[in-house]
């Protein structure tokens, strides 16, 4: 297969200038493409010019607006020679915040020229100096479908972040998972000291979590926890972007023989939160999140559960209902490659439905929720009140709840009798209910049920007549699962092993 | 010369292929080797390069030493001649040819002046006559002045002509075509650098807004 500098070298033999140029221009122009799709590419009108760019990148993330200038250069040394690192390095204030970019034409061979471009990078650390053919490597190996997570998050912030000398033998210990995901320790700090050599700070301490999560996730060693390697709190810990939790989390959930250890599973639950997980469900479709899940159920929040009864032919037809709704997408918008990412993980979805485990009993995404199917139950978590909505549904009967209340911390409870309704709060609610039902005689059904969250102390209402659960400030997921299952399901009641499995109670 | 023969910096045997003979500054030491000592000669075409794009009239994307092919000319008869930079001028979009010598005295600019005059000659007249007027411009660009005598009178049509006579083997045995003589005394240039005008031109990073503001690159 040709590569990126031979199809270069042919376009240079075109008979005509201008056409040499465009060739050239369309070989880098399509390899930066592939390597970095967020990035809008624009070609000036020059090439290989003294002072001005043949290629301007820009990012738009929401408000933010970042550039960088593409600098090509026949040569690694035509990319160094008389200090022109530094020269462009310093063409314009714009240059100075974000250093350009470098590209060589043709693989250098000279390990002479080699070490004079890495006496010039060291002049210039924050500007990235590489080749064409890397860059082809990169956008090729990060791209695959067997990339690791790292190789993709390299890839990913290279054209925007990259810096230094990033030739054929930085690229291949860039790109070698190996020694990237194994748990030697001096593997790893010859990796990281690349990682940081190769990317500004913000993407170098990105792709150093990563690559802990993952050698954590793989070898069940946690001593990076106790930060052993001496990096810091951050790299560790901290929340993940979005464009890491993409990655991460289902590489890490699919993994053979991954960590069982819970700490683990915490400790991953630390650095992202159920909304989180509702933002990226397309990318969780079909996995089962139990382990995950079950090491956070008093630490991940939301602010509404719901229940509904389960039935499994409902889940295919959502899928199949998904996916009609993306192809009708795509008929509209063809060229969108978003589109056809949805069309993709549809078809996957339904591809998985043939595969997947039993989901009963297993936390899961269904309808970019967290959701369990337990018992005769669907069960929904929300991380906000954007997704579950209320709909309406007959009240309680008061006498049929009375036995649960004991278990729950009651704060009030709406009641509607025949003759009277009221609204009952104290601290003793759940004994003077009893009292009052035995006094006055009447046909008493639960509007509505408030409870406290045990872990979260969170005021949580049970909603009988909007079959919601809902909870003023943010409670755990055990806890919201729980009134939902329990309060709101009161009438096909979870057989208590299934409950327990999941949704353990908090030991004490 | 025959393609084999093509020496990419100065057209002459004679002449170092690193166009250069200053000692090689000390960035450059690092290296021995003979693919790193002709790279050291390539000083003065960047230099030539980046002083004349700072004017902004002249764009020079092509170097001999790694874009061989773009910046060889067939000569007349079976010879070509590859030049140190080829780009265009961005008013006229003529082709722009340039011969660096990064010399610190006259040396033998002479003669080798004259070689590069029939060469330029011979160039133009084949693609004339196989085409059309190819707007050919060609450059001398040198650090030290030679053939002071004759200097006011190196750009004319009649020292171009000697210059041709001079070299019957670049002209493949044909008379010499005094259309072409006319037009190529006008699109031949000879310009004398000094290390102290870099200093006198605007800042690179001046040069990058001036680009801006003339809208060839926004």
């Amino acid at each position: 297969m040709a590569t990126a500098s031979s199809e270069i070298l042919e376009a240079l033999e075109s008979a005509r200038p201008q056409d040499a140029i465009e060739g050239v221009k369309s070989v880098v122009r399509n390899e930066l493409r592939t390597l970095d799709p967020s990035a809008d590419i624009e070609d000036t009108p020059y090439f290989n010019h003294s002072f001005a760019p043949d290629f301007v990148l820009t990012w738009r993330d929401g408000r933010r607006r970042s550039r960088r200038e593409v600098f090509l250069r026949p040569s690694v040394f035509s990319g160094v020679a008389d200090h022109e690192l530094q020269n462009l390095a310093g063409l314009s204030s714009e240059s100075i915040q974000s250093p350009p970019m470098v590209v060589a034409l043709r693989p250098e061979r000279s390990p002479e020229v080699v070490q004079l471009a890495r006496e010039a990078t060291q002049v210039t650390p924050r500007v990235l100096l590489t080749d064409v053919d890397v860059i082809e490597n990169f956008a090729v190996r990060g791209a695959g479908r067997d990339a690791s997570p790292i190789q993709q998050l390299v890839r990913a912030n290279l054209a925007k972040g990259g810096r230094g000398l990033l030739l054929e033998d930085e690229a291949a210990a860039l790109l070698t998972e190996d020694d990237q995901v194994s748990g030697d320790a001096d593997d790893q700090r010859l990796f990281l000291d690349l990682v940081r050599g190769s990317f500004d700070e913000q993407v170098a301490t990105s792709i150093l979590r990563t690559s802990q999560i993952i050698a954590m996730a793989r070898t069940g060693d946690l001593s990076p926890l106790q930060a052993e390697l001496g990096e810091s709190a951050e790299a560790v810990g901290g929340r993940l972007t979005m464009q890491e939790l993409q990655l991460v989390l289902p590489y890490v959930l699919r993994m053979d023989g991954v960590t069982t250890d819970a700490r683990f599973w915490t400790h991953l639950g630390s650095m992202l939160t159920l909304a989180d997980i509702e933002e990226m469900s397309e990318y969780l479709a079909g996995l089962d999140l139990t382990t995950l899940v079950t090491a956070n159920l008093g630490v991940w929040t939301g602010n509404r559960a719901a229940i509904a009864l389960y039935l499994p032919d409902d889940e295919i037809d959502e899928e199949q209902r998904e996916l009609a709704g993306a192809l009708a997408a795509l008929a509209e918008r063809p060229a969108s490659k978003r589109v056809a990412n949805r069309v993709a993980r549809a078809e996957a979805a339904i591809v998985q439905r043939g595969q997947s485990v039993d989901p009963r009993g297993r936390w899961m995404i269904h309808a970019h929720m967290l959701s369990a199917a337990v018992g005769d139950w669907r069960l929904h978590i929300g991380a906000n009140g954007l997704r579950l909505k209320p709909h309406e549904s007959p009240s309680a009967r008061l006498d049929a709840i009375t036995h649960l209340l004991p278990t729950f911390q009651i704060q009030g409870l709406g009641v509607d009798g025949a003759a009277r309704s009221f609204a009952w709060t104290s601290a003793s609610v759940a004994q003077d209910i009893q009292r009052i039902t035995q006094i006055v005689e009447d046909d008493y059904h639960l509007r509505s049920l408030t409870i406290t969250g045990a872990e979260s102390g969170a005021s949580i209402e049970i909603s009988y007549r909007d079959s919601l659960v809902t909870a003023r400030s943010p409670a755990t997921v055990r806890e919201l699962g729980q009134a939902a299952l329990l309060l709101l399901g009161y009438r096909r009641p979870v057989p208590a092993d299934e409950l327990d499995r999941l949704l353990p109670p908090v030991r004490k | 010369m025959s393609p084999e023969q093509i020496v990419p910096s100065g057209g002459d045997d004679s002449v170092p292929a690193t166009a250069s003979e200053s000692p090689p500054p000390p960035l450059r030491t690092v290296s021995t080797s003979r693919e790193a000592v002709q790279e050291v000669g390539r000083d003065g075409v960047t230099e030539a390069k980046r002083w004349l794009e700072a004017t902004t009239r002249v764009h020079l994307p092509f170097n001999s030493y790694e874009m061989t092919s773009q910046c060889t000319l067939p000569l007349l008869g079976d010879g070509a001649k590859c030049f140190d930079l080829r780009g265009h001028f961005f008013e006229t979009g003529n082709n722009a040819f340039v011969e660096v010598k990064k010399y610190s005295s006259a040396h033998d600019q002479g003669a080798l002046f004259k070689t590069f005059l029939a060469e330029a000659y011979s160039a133009t007249a084949r693609h004339w006559q196989t085409v059309a007027d190819p707007l050919y411009e060609f450059m001398w660009v040198t650090w030290h002045p030679f053939s002071q005598g004759d200097w006011s009178t190196l750009l004319s049509a009649d020292f171009l002509r000697s210059a041709v006579i001079g070299h019957p083997e670049l002209r493949d045995g044909q008379a010499v075509d005094e259309t072409v003589i006319q037009t190529l005394a006008s699109r031949t240039w000879i310009l004398v650098l000094h290390d102290k005008q870099k200093v006198l031109r605007p800042a690179d990073n001046e040069i990058a807004k001036i680009l801006q503001h003339l809208g060839r690159f926004d």
